[in-house]
């Protein structure tokens, strides 16, 4: 087929028909390549039975009532959706907390009594 | 006196066209879009600013022993597009391409707004007498609908380097417009219902498979079509310097330094190419039209193909991350992750649409491939 001069209708038809083929061939071979991938280097793995978590409780405190501690992550949830809020603009609504990690202590006793008196000093400026 | 003449005659001032007049302004114009709108800055003010030197008059800069002449080279002989490609490659994440690998098949769909349009400029140069589109032209339009800036530039230099300009400017104008253009054609093509389908977590990949990929699909793709060998090869590249893991400063380089280093050289040859003559003419505004069908009927097909996915899956797969099989990358994921989460609040489609996305990539570098092979 001489395309170099001019092109007809048909002519363009036929390129199309030939170049959708081989563009989606070519994908469906490398999409078969890649299931193949799956089963050669990919193990499913075995889902663990999910142990339910032990809350830590210092040994020295007796807690009679475990709902307390339910009720009180309720509302430590309940304040850092707030917090999240406040800092980004967004509704309460939109925020969705999967998960609340508590982040151990890195910085010193020093560090945090200033950041504590920066955060103080700026609340009496409002 | 004449001393003072001859000076003036000497001037740009005296020698300016209406045409170049005209030009100055449009590359003003997209100065300031890119400037005070942000609209791909990093591309249209070195495309602008090449727009604007060309259409000095006497400047020279263009013609043989100028210094945008030799520039130039580097577009006209096809490699800064594929050197773009490598640093795509070293900053592209093919993981949910290989976890989700049915995903590709989208990519595949979207680039029918390629080929559309290819029949849509032949008709245009059969039915209407001012515009005349030979079938390299309308290749070289058509791939517009690729999404691709660079897959655009480097076939529209081989087949129609005279397009360059407008070619290059209509590819990378609506790859801006993305958050304009795709969402309502989204939205007219599916229903709410489909559009709030969640999808399942993507598995994770290994490093091995991220390795082997970029591999087997260079050796494959370049048998299958060695005019695809340039663009493809080098997004391999790019992307095995990343996974391998082992080369850490070349990956820094081709995502960075590299990159910008080509995008600044990419875009001030290209604007240059943008010389009044050629420019303003009714060519150039049927491709600006061209180029904005072709990039939607590529986003319909592919969430129409998204639409029989969710079909055959049983409503598990999204139909708007088809959209996302323009390439575009990562505007077109972006996108349809916003309309995802504006029907569905807790919808994560992001990575399910950076699988279509990325074989949109790979797939318009196929068709340009092919295009190559019938008109070069």
């Amino acid at each position: 087929m001489n395309l170099q001069d001019g092109i007809s209708l048909s002519e363009g038809l036929i390129v199309t028909v030939f170049s959708m083929a081989i563009v989606f061939a070519t994908l469906v071979v490398i999409s078969l390549i890649l299931t193949g991938f799956k089963s050669a280097f990919y193990k499913e793995e075995k889902k663990e039975p999910v142990k339910k978590g032990v809350l830590p409780v210092n040994e020295n405190t007796v807690v009679e009532n475990t709902e307390e501690i339910v009720d009180n992550d309720e509302e430590l949830v309940s304040v850092i959706a707030a917090a999240i809020s406040a800092a980004t603009g967004q509704s309460v609504e939109n925020i969705y907390i999967r998960n609340i990690k508590r982040v151990s202590q890195a910085s010193p006793v020093w560090a945090m009594a200033g950041r504590q008196e920066g955060i103080y000093n700026n609340l009496k400026g409002h | 006196m004449d001393i003072l003449q001859e000076f003036w005659q000497s001037t740009g001032f005296a020698a300016i066209t209406y045409k170049e007049v005209i030009m100055i302004g449009i590359a003003l114009t997209f100065l300031y879009l890119a400037i005070k709108k942000g609209y791909e800055p990093y591309l249209l003010i070195p495309i602008a600013f090449g727009m604007l030197l060309v259409n000095m008059p006497l400047g020279g800069l263009m013609e043989e022993g100028g210094l945008l002449y030799y520039l130039y080279q580097g577009t006209d002989l096809g490699i800064y597009p594929p050197l773009i490609f490598l640093c795509v490659g070293a900053g592209t994440d093919f993981g949910p391409l290989i976890a989700n690998p049915k995903s590709i098949l989208l990519g595949a769909a979207a680039q029918f707004g390629i080929f559309f349009t290819f029949i849509g400029a032949i008709f245009l140069d059969k039915i209407l007498p001012f515009v005349s589109f030979s079938g390299p032209e309308a290749a070289s339009v058509a791939i517009i609908g690729g999404a691709d800036g660079p897959t655009a530039l480097f076939l529209t230099s081989r087949l129609a380097p005279d397009l360059l300009g407008p070619i290059a400017i209509a590819a990378y104008s609506y790859m801006a417009l993305v958050p304009i253009i795709q969402p309502p054609i989204m939205r007219a093509l599916t229903t709410k219902e489909q559009r709030q389908v969640k999808m399942e977590q993507l598995r994770p990949v290994s490093k091995k498979e991220k390795i082997i990929f970029p591999i087997i699909v260079a050796i494959f793709t370049i048998l299958l079509l060695p005019s695809a060998a340039a663009l493809i090869g080098m997004l391999m590249l790019g992307n095995l310097i990343k996974e391998s893991g082992v080369v850490p400063k070349l990956t820094e380089t081709t995502q960075n330094s590299l990159m910008y280093i080509v995008t600044i050289l990419l875009g001030i040859t290209v604007g240059a190419k943008a010389e009044a003559e050629l420019f303003l003419t009714a060519e150039t505004l049927s491709i600006i039209a061209l180029g904005l069908l072709a990039f939607s009927v590529g986003t319909a097909t592919g969430v129409l193909f998204g639409r029989l996915m969710y079909k055959l899956s049983g409503g598990k797969i999204n139909p708007i991350i088809g959209a996302a099989g323009v390439s575009a990358v990562p505007m077109a994921s972006r996108v349809a992750q916003k309309v995802g989460q504006e029907e569905n609040p807790s919808n994560f489609l992001l990575m399910h649409a950076m699988g279509p996305n990325v074989a949109g990539v790979i797939g318009s570098a196929v068709a340009a491939g092919l295009l190559l092979m019938f008109f070069a």
